[in-house]
């Protein structure tokens, strides 16, 4: 597997002038080529300020790449002046975003919108260009994709719109394609039509992704790999099976126990993370999520958790998975 | 069981433009039992939230009847309606908006109250701290503004203004839907306990399948304004019968990678069509996988095709049963989807 996206310590803070938010957390994992990445986590929990600091598309003046490295193919994003990033954003790295009708321009037709990264990024002429925007609207199985590119966003429907987006971060082939919840928006029979899509583009073009949702269901569906975000920090990493049959963090485990299944007994009630997350402007001395947490010891309180490797794979960041920690019942062992 | 609200025949159509019509509810029919939550499923633009709007006359009824406790709603005059009012409450959808940023919660939560003149000063503040109570927030919260609660405190508040006339029947408007995953399960938690502590009714709208399984005794499908299918949810959930239900359930996501690998794809393709220009016959017609020349004709009607199940669907029409019957063959597959990984042959088939 060859490396594409190395992220290292990664730590982003918010300033106001009240206070500093610090939103994401000596965060680190990597994705490979052609392999699907699949970050989790409660809104708030950084998910999509990393994958937006990739992009670089953070706000310049109040959030700010504290700390870190963000390695894209060998070279490093964080130091990029604008010239350098050019070649990268929408060229390289794609993005889909979670809102169809905020991120289409609505003065300009679909089919301009597509056609512009080749425009600009492979310095198409504007009839190839559209040429094969059309041939792209047809890929993303829109019916009558000449017709379509001459329309503009509020003539089509919401499935439509994230079409266009989705056609608009591929039109370059990028090798990696960060898609912020991509189908939050929708319906879950578009939603299924979506999802497939990707699946079927990325193994045509062999591009890695990463997905940033809250539904376990769509991850499920559709990753190689998972990351569980809490409070800014990734508390838990390991394969798609790793982290659904054998989760060891508690919160992963309060995760996949609260989202009804459709063999939930009838009327009965769901499992519930008591809480809600921590304030980020005030760090917590110990394990961000203690306080919320059933089975939290004293050292939770006192000691940030290190990172403990269960397999090659597999790394949890709680005290409950050090071997000193005999005391702590072994609920997370149980697969559901 | 006690009828409690039933609804014939409501239809709500909107002018749109010089000469088009958009039928948002289209003749649908239903029975609300006392203590019972239904819950009322569908894609976005199924006219799912007009309906419960028009029951609780946000918006007036183009023509049709809703009958609470034998009294119809949409012709009451202005004292009889305020009566009823105290008796049909509503929670929305987006607790962002639907509470006024300039009103801290406790006037939010009494403002029902002041408006049928029921408790004044101190026991004002009491009923009001008693329904913070209730819903699970601290009664020192009474005066905050709505802006200073995350997402799940503002929908408990939403709930205890909803709450605070001592209604019967609650119009639940998807009320998880903006919220994130761990705090729907308290919010759906909450209004279970809330339900057997005060024998409350449900109308429960959403789109999340999955939700509204755990919380109701009967689902509806709405599709385009229509009733595809109505009965229990323990029914609908493992023998679903009409063709869009079945697509519908396929394309929840299932949270367990093995399932979700082994699935197989009933897919919907397409989109909804235009509400301002239905298909002619079976709305459904245009993404349906099983449609046959009857239903280009003829719009199929909701009938009781076994006990308590009721669909509109020409695939269990009289004649299609009988030739099923006479040929005694096709079968349709369908996954079972209580993870048992199984796939169940449905005892239902059709004229090829």
């Amino acid at each position: 597997m060859e490396l594409l996206l190395d992220v290292n310590n990664l730590s982003i803070t918010f300033k106001s002038k009240e206070k500093t938010v610090h939103a994401v957390r000596n965060v680190s994992f990597h994705v490979n080529k052609g392999e699907v990445l699949a970050i989790v986590g409660e809104s708030g929990c950084g998910k999509s300020v990393t994958a937006k600091s990739i992009m670089r598309l953070l706000p310049e003046k109040t959030g700010r790449i504290m700390d870190g490295s963000i390695m894209f193919d060998g070279k490093e994003i964080t130091t990029m002046n604008k010239k350098e990033l050019v070649k990268y954003r929408g060229d390289r790295i794609g993005m889909v975003f979670q809102d169809p009708m905020s991120s289409l321009n609505p003065t300009m037709t679909v089919g301009d919108q597509i056609a512009e990264g080749l425009m600009i990024h492979k310095g198409y002429k504007k009839k190839k260009a559209r040429e094969k925007a059309i041939e792209l609207i047809r890929q993303v199985r829109i019916a009558n994709p000449v017709h379509c590119c001459t329309k503009y966003p509020h003539q089509l429907s919401g499935g439509m719109r994230q079409r266009i987006v989705i056609a608009m971060a591929l039109i370059c082939e990028p090798d990696l394609l960060i898609a912020d919840e991509p189908t939050t928006a929708l319906d879950v029979t578009i939603q299924a039509e979506i999802l497939n899509l990707l699946k079927e583009l990325q193994e045509k073009m062999g591009m890695a992704i990463i997905i940033i949702t809250h539904d376990l269901g769509v991850v499920a569906k559709f990753s190689d790999r998972v990351n569980v975000m809490y409070a800014g920090e990734i508390v838990e990493r390991g394969t798609l099976r790793e982290i659904f049959y054998h989760p060891q963090h508690p919160y992963t485990l309060g995760l996949l126990k609260s989202i009804p299944k459709l063999d939930h007994d009838f009327c009965e009630k769901l499992a519930v993370i008591e809480g809600s997350p921590p304030d980020l402007s005030i760090l917590p001395k110990g394990c961000a999520f203690s306080e919320r947490c059933s089975h939290a010891m004293d050292v939770c309180d006192q000691y940030h958790p290190e990172q403990f490797d269960q397999s090659s794979t597999h790394q949890v960041s709680c005290w409950l998975t050090d071997s000193r920690a005999s005391r702590a019942p072994r609920v997370y062992s149980i697969t559901h | 069981m006690n009828k409690l609200l039933e609804v014939k025949n409501l239809k709500k159509y909107y002018k749109v433009g010089k000469n088009q019509v958009l039928k948002a509810v289209d003749n649908v029919s239903f029975t609300i039992y006392q203590g019972e939550t239904l819950g009322l499923v569908g894609e976005s633009g199924c006219g799912k939230s007009t309906t419960g709007r028009t029951i609780i006359r946000l918006s007036e009824a183009t023509e049709g009847e809703v009958i609470y406790q034998g009294k119809n709603v949409h012709k009451l005059n202005r004292k009889e309606s305020k009566a009823i009012s105290k008796k049909m409450q509503m929670v929305f959808q987006d607790p962002y908006a639907s509470l006024n940023p300039r009103m801290i919660v406790r006037d939010i939560i009494a403002e029902g109250l002041d408006i049928h003149g029921m408790y004044k000063g101190k026991e004002r503040n009491e009923k009001v701290y008693d329904l913070l109570e209730t819903v699970g927030l601290n009664p020192m919260h009474a005066n905050y503004y709505a802006h200073e609660f995350s997402g799940g405190q503002r929908q408990r508040i939403g709930i205890a203004r909803a709450l605070s006339l001592q209604p019967e029947f609650i119009i639940a408007d998807e009320p998880i839907s903006a919220l994130d995953v761990s705090v729907q399960a308290q919010i759906v938690n909450l209004m279970m306990d809330l339900q057997k502590k005060q024998n409350l009714t449900y109308l429960f709208i959403s789109h999340d399948l999955s939700m509204v399984r755990l919380i109701s005794d009967r689902i509806g499908v709405m599709y385009l304004g229509n009733m595809m299918e109505l009965t229990t949810s323990e029914k609908l959930y493992s023998k679903p019968l009409h063709p869009y239900t079945m697509a519908l359930l396929d394309a929840i996501p299932v949270p367990d990678p093995d399932i979700e690998s082994q699935k197989e794809k009933i897919q919907l393709y397409g989109e909804i069509p235009s509400p301002t220009n239905p298909p002619p016959g079976c709305v459904f017609q245009t993404r349906c996988l099983y449609a046959k020349p009857d239903c280009f004709l003829e719009k199929p009607i909701l009938k009781e095709i076994e006990p308590q199940h009721f669909v509109a669907c020409h695939l269990y029409s009289k004649t299609a049963l009988r030739q099923r019957k006479e040929k005694g063959e096709q079968f349709y597959k369908f996954i079972d989807r209580y993870g048992k990984k199984e796939i169940n042959e449905h005892i239902v088939s059709w004229e090829n």
